[in-house]
């Protein structure tokens, strides 16, 4: 009888947590992370009656969390995919607003400074124009500052970034540690507290936005979290991560966990919120900085090679436009303009030819310059070569009879203080000198078969120069005006035996610091004297630019013979000479401490002959080497001989195109086609040719060390043509033609130019950026649908709850019934009498 | 299949704002006219875009370029054509001068005048831009072309260089022209060249002394100025010619490039007022039917 009543509480009590549980889902319709809650209810054990069982009434078996495992994961899965793309979309976003922005992207600025390059070779001499290009130029080296101050924001924000993002992967890691430790008290997952179990899930599920995680759950439903490589969380221990800035490259991120414990570097995070931005960061930012950078080093460098070769409009040379400051994160950033004045933009070119009004042809002349290059030596002969002060160096040459000479080389414009020493001459040894047009300075008159040998291309002499040795020998002397020095450009070199003025080192006795020098008269000592036999033909030697007087005497000459024979003619050397341990020296008196002594050869001279007074040959030259210079050792023996040949010179400094500029040159037409080129300043004539008339090209020109002359038409006897450096050319635009062609050129990798390679950039930035939309696009579908699948098992409807309360509420108030009817059976038992 | 309350909300709004979103970009793209607002908004046309910008760019700053050296050649040519005249008188009165049956003192007269039109022929040769600069000194733009010194001889300080400049791609016109080529000397029989004013004074004296081979000798150089200068004009009107059909061509071309621009940034308003129209209604519909939806609850409808 016990039972009705029985079975009807169990079925009120369960009911009554059936409703809780229901009204507990109502209640947390808005929580966060909340998993829905069932009840399951099972029948009590029957009672066995006779042959039959009843049943005992119902029994409130557990709170169920609605909740699937492998929907979870793939959630967090699907939500680190989606976290990664979110920043890299937003920053390239970013990014390219500000690479394809017109007033901060390069593009705009960049044709801006071409155009009034432009502007400015329409009208160079306007200082308007100038000023304008100016400014323009300042403004693109503004806009690569801005532009990678942009660079340089973005990476401080997305460094930022992932610190925050960092400090928020370890907050979360010690929470879960935190849960890991309380639920170490149950054995069973399905003993923990449900709202434990939904705040492990919701902090996993904030993990994997910020980073991809790997889960593993025990029994008891304790997490273990780890990343590819490395545990984060396991068991109620939490290991946090550090980020540092790498010390090999400061822009790099490092990852490290557990940085002060057992430290373990993560090589690289590809996915969740932290992924996201750092591929933002390495494989875009890094890549358009670098680009970037490239860029303005490869302009600047372009640009300022361009404006260096320019005119001004005061007549120099042309500075660098542009500049780096030192010390900035990458070149863009420290770009500046270094010119200031508009006067110092060079717009004009280097050279300038103008007709002569009165000439009777019609032909006008155009001149371009391109660095020449020419066949032959490019420097001296092997070791020499490498003969600078204090170094010195010898080569031996072979000559045979077939091939009576031999190069030395080339002595280049510029080479200071040469020496060139031919020791020991064999019989019919000499040096020759000559410079690329077959002007012989040094050596003896060239037979006609030598020239053949030596006037060739193939050692270095220009197309079609002619030979000429007025001015062979020539003497030096500083007395001479530059306008009437008969050496090739006032050129001081010389050939023979040669002593300087001596100076000596003096020091103050007390303070043993170091004072001026002391000059001491010039004094030349030749080697052990040998008695030879004579006569010596008059005009065998020179002393100091005077033929020395034939010495008659036939037979052995004694160093007496010699010293007598200089010392008659001392009033007309300035030398005196004598003979000091079997050796002869020549000096000046001792008050003269200006000249120096010059021992050469005359007309009929040879190399040998000044070894017979004790002297070797040697070619010097004060000061610098005005032009190119060939050297070459002739045999005129008919016997194969090796000559022995030691060099030293203090240095080589030159500019070729600035020593074209030093002083003007007129090309002069003695016949139609013959003409001569000569340097105004000297009157030297530098080279005499024909005119050759190209067969392929309709206009004749000419070309001299790299200067190109080439004419309307061909010019007539007694045209003339002044080059010159065009310092006030104010009008010439050729370097900013030249400037504005860099605009057409391929100069970047890739043969992009300058601007295409900035669009190719920004081309390159806005594909990553619409496949980061494209991405985001596809992933947030995925991410939506898994959570659609968790929320239909996991979320809370509040219909579904409220036919549930209708539900249990029914049943309760059915089995409140049944007690009602028990009571009144009960009643009904009692009132029987 | 399951639809959780709190998600229901969260997709009503999450579709309302899309909309939202999608409204106030089209009501910006009317506002300014471009479809294309930010290069993030179409970062596969932004490099395009950079493209054909600076392309029109520099096809304007090819055109301003030729302007300018079109201002120049209109200036030479008044010169040019002021000097021709100028010529054609001084021939006049020098072939007047040559008649054997006028008195010395009429020549002196004619002389009076042939000077003073060799003294314009000189300030023709030294005529300025609107810049200011000298046309026909050469490049040195800054220096009086003809200048005449102590003895009133007439000396050229320009040079020749012949600079030309940049007029649409890998296409450059001359730019300047040198004195000596427009006042060309003269080359006589005896092939001795002689300069234009220097040829033109002896003339002058021949006329002041009647002297009349000299005169003659003046009538001959003048033919050979006027072949000299004609040549000029006729290269001044067929460099202009050339940079007249260049601009053409430019011009041609920058509108082309700025259709093809504009089809690409610029909004189509059609289509746009259309869009905006359909984003409405459906933001209308989003939010009445989501006004409806989310106020349909099962708890309405259990009366306890």
């Amino acid at each position: 009888m016990s039972d009705l009543l029985t079975i009807a509480s169990t079925g009120v009590t369960a009911y009554q947590r059936a409703l809780a549980t229901v009204s507990n889902n109502i209640a947390n319709v808005n929580t966060e992370g909340y998993t829905r809650q069932d009840v399951t209810l099972t029948a009590n054990q029957p009672r066995q009656f006779g042959t039959g069982y009843l049943g005992t009434g119902t029994r409130f078996e557990a709170v169920q969390r609605q909740y699937n495992a492998f929907i979870e994961a793939n959630l967090r899965k699907s939500n680190s995919d989606l976290e990664s793309q979110k920043p890299l979309l937003s920053y390239v976003n970013r990014l390219i607003d500000s690479m394809g922005d017109e007033s901060i992207g390069l593009t705009t600025a960049m044709n801006r400074f071409f155009e009034s390059a432009r502007d400015l070779s329409s009208e160079p001499a306007s200082v308007v124009s100038r000023s304008i290009f100016l400014r323009d130029a300042d403004g693109l080296a503004a806009r690569f500052r801005q532009l990678a101050s942009q660079f340089e924001t973005l990476d401080n924000e997305t460094r930022q970034s992932v610190e925050t993002d960092v400090g928020q992967i370890n907050a979360l890691t010690s929470q879960l540690a935190l849960i890991n430790k309380q639920l170490t008290k149950h054995t069973t997952v399905t003993s923990q507290p449900s709202e434990l179990l939904d705040q492990r899930d919701l902090l996993l599920r904030k993990l994997s936005g910020l980073i991809e995680v790997k889960t593993e759950f025990e029994p008891n439903g304790t997490v273990a979290v780890s990343l590819d490589q490395g545990i984060l969380v396991s068991q109620n221990k939490s290991r946090p991560i550090s980020v540092t800035t790498s010390s090999i490259d400061p822009g790099k991120l490092e990852f490290v966990i557990d940085a002060y414990g057992n430290p373990e570097p993560i090589p690289g995070i590809t996915s969740g919120k932290i992924g996201g931005v750092m591929n933002f960061r390495e494989q875009i930012l890094q890549a358009v900085n670098d680009s970037l950078n490239d860029l303005a080093a490869t302009m600047a460098e372009q640009i300022n090679a361009v404006h260096r070769d320019g005119i001004d409009a005061e007549g120099h040379l042309g500075g660098n436009l542009f500049g780096f400051t030192a010390g900035q994160s990458g070149q863009a950033a420290g770009m500046n303009m270094i010119i200031q004045d508009a006067n110092r933009v060079a717009a004009a070119g280097q050279f300038r030819v103008i007709d002569d009004p009165l000439n009777a042809g019609t032909a006008q002349a155009r001149i371009t310059y391109k660095a020449a290059s020419f066949e032959g030596p490019s420097a001296l002969l092997g070791d020499l070569a490498l003969a600078q002060i204090p170094q010195t160096a010898s080569v031996a040459v072979g000559m045979s009879v077939n091939q009576p000479f031999a190069s030395l080389g080339l002595v280049a414009l510029g080479t200071q203080d040469l020496s060139l020493t031919l020791n020991n001459p064999g019989e019919g040894q000499s040096f020759q000198v000559l410079t690329r047009d077959g002007r012989h300075l040094l050596g003896t008159t060239l037979t006609a078969k030598e020239q053949s040998f030596l006037m060739q291309q193939s050692n270095g002499l220009e197309a079609g120069a002619t030979y000429s040795d007025s001015g062979l020998n020539a003497n030096y002397s500083a007395t001479y005006s530059t306008a009437n020095s008969p050496t090739y450009l006032d050129m001081d070199i010389f050939m023979g035996a040669k002593a300087e003025v001596r100076l000596e080192q003096q020091f103050d006795l007390e303070t043993g610091e170091v004072l001026a020098p002391q000059r001491l008269s010039a004094v030349l000592t030749g080697s052990d004297f040998s008695s030879f036999s004579g006569p010596i033909t008059a005009n065998t030697f020179t002393l100091n630019g005077r033929a020395l007087s034939e010495l008659g005497t036939t037979g052995p000459l004694q160093l007496d013979d010699i010293v007598n024979w200089l010392n008659a003619q001392s009033t007309d050397t300035g030398v005196t000479a004598s003979a000091v341990a079997g050796q002869l020296v020549l000096s000046r008196p001792n008050t003269n401490t200006q000249d120096d002594i010059r021992l050469g050869l005359g007309s009929t001279g040879t190399a040998q002959d000044l070894k017979k007074l004790g002297f070797d040959t040697r070619i010097s030259i004060t000061g610098s080497a005005a032009d190119d210079l060939l050297v070459f050792v002739t045999d005129r023996s008919s016997a194969p001989s090796t000559a022995l040949v030691s060099a030293q010179f203090a240095g080589i400094a030159a500019d070729r195109k600035q020593s074209l500029r030093e002083g003007p040159m007129t090309v002069k037409f003695l016949t139609n086609t013959t003409y001569q080129i000569v340097d105004n300043t000297t009157q030297t004539v530098l080279a005499e040719r024909e005119l050759t008339l190209d067969p392929t090209s309709s206009i004749p020109g000419l070309s001299y060390r790299g200067l190109q002359l080439a004419f309307s038409t061909a010019p007539k006897a007694g045209d003339e043509f002044t080059i010159d450096s065009n310092l006030d050319g104010i009008g010439n635009n050729e370097t900013m033609l030249q400037l504005v062609a860099l605009e057409d050129q391929r100069l970047m990798p890739g043969g992009l130019t300058l601007t295409e390679a900035y669009i190719e950039r920004v081309n390159l930035v806005g594909n990553v950026a619409r496949q980061a939309a494209i991405s985001q696009q596809a992933l947030e579908v995925v991410y939506r649908q898994a959570k659609d699948d968790r929320d239909n098992i996991s979320g809370v409807s509040l219909d579904e709850e409220a036919s549930a309360l209708v539900r249990f509420q029914q049943a309760y108030q059915a089995n409140a019934k049944v007690m009602q009817t028990a009571m009144s059976m009960f009643d009904a038992i009692l009132q029987i009498r | 299949m399951k639809i959780s309350t709190s998600m229901m909300f969260e997709r009503g709004t999450e579709r309302m704002s899309t909309i939202q979103n999608k409204l106030n970009t089209t009501q910006a793209q009317m506002a300014l006219g471009k479809q294309i607002l930010t290069p993030s908004d179409a970062p596969d046309q932004a490099a395009a875009i950079q493209r054909l910008k600076g392309e029109v760019q520099r096809q304007e700053s090819h055109m301003r370029t030729m302007d300018v050296s079109m201002r120049r050649y209109t200036a030479e040519e008044t010169a040019l054509a002021a000097s021709n005249d100028v010529l054609i008188r001084l021939k006049e009165l020098a072939i007047q001068a040559a008649t054997d049956t006028l008195a010395p003192n009429d020549r002196k007269a004619l002389g009076v005048e042939m000077k003073a039109l060799r003294d314009q022929m000189l300030s023709l040769g030294n005529t300025r831009d609107d810049s200011g600069n000298y046309l026909f000194s050469g490049t040195r733009v800054n220096t009086s072309a003809f200048a005449e010194d102590a003895t009133g001889a007439v000396h050229y300080q320009g040079d020749q260089t012949q600079t030309r400049i940049p007029a649409g791609t890998g296409r450059t016109v001359q730019f300047t022209r040198a004195g000596t080529d427009v006042f060309n000397r003269v080359v006589r029989d005896d092939g001795q060249p002689l300069g234009f004013f220097d040829a033109l004074d002896q003339m002058i004296e021949g006329v002041n002394t009647s002297q009349t081979p000299q005169i003659q000798q003046g009538i001959a150089d003048l033919t050979q100025m006027h072949n000299a200068l004609t040549l000029s004009q006729a290269q001044n009107g067929s460099d202009q010619v050339v940079l007249q059909s260049q601009r053409d061509m430019l011009d041609e071309t920058a509108l082309r490039l700025k259709t093809t621009l504009s089809e690409i940034e610029d909004l189509d308003y059609a289509e746009a007022i259309t869009r905006m129209n359909q984003e409405m209604l459906s933001l209308e519909a989003a939010m009445g039917s989501f006004a409806k939806i989310s106020g349909l609850t099962l708890f309405d409808y259990i009366r306890g």
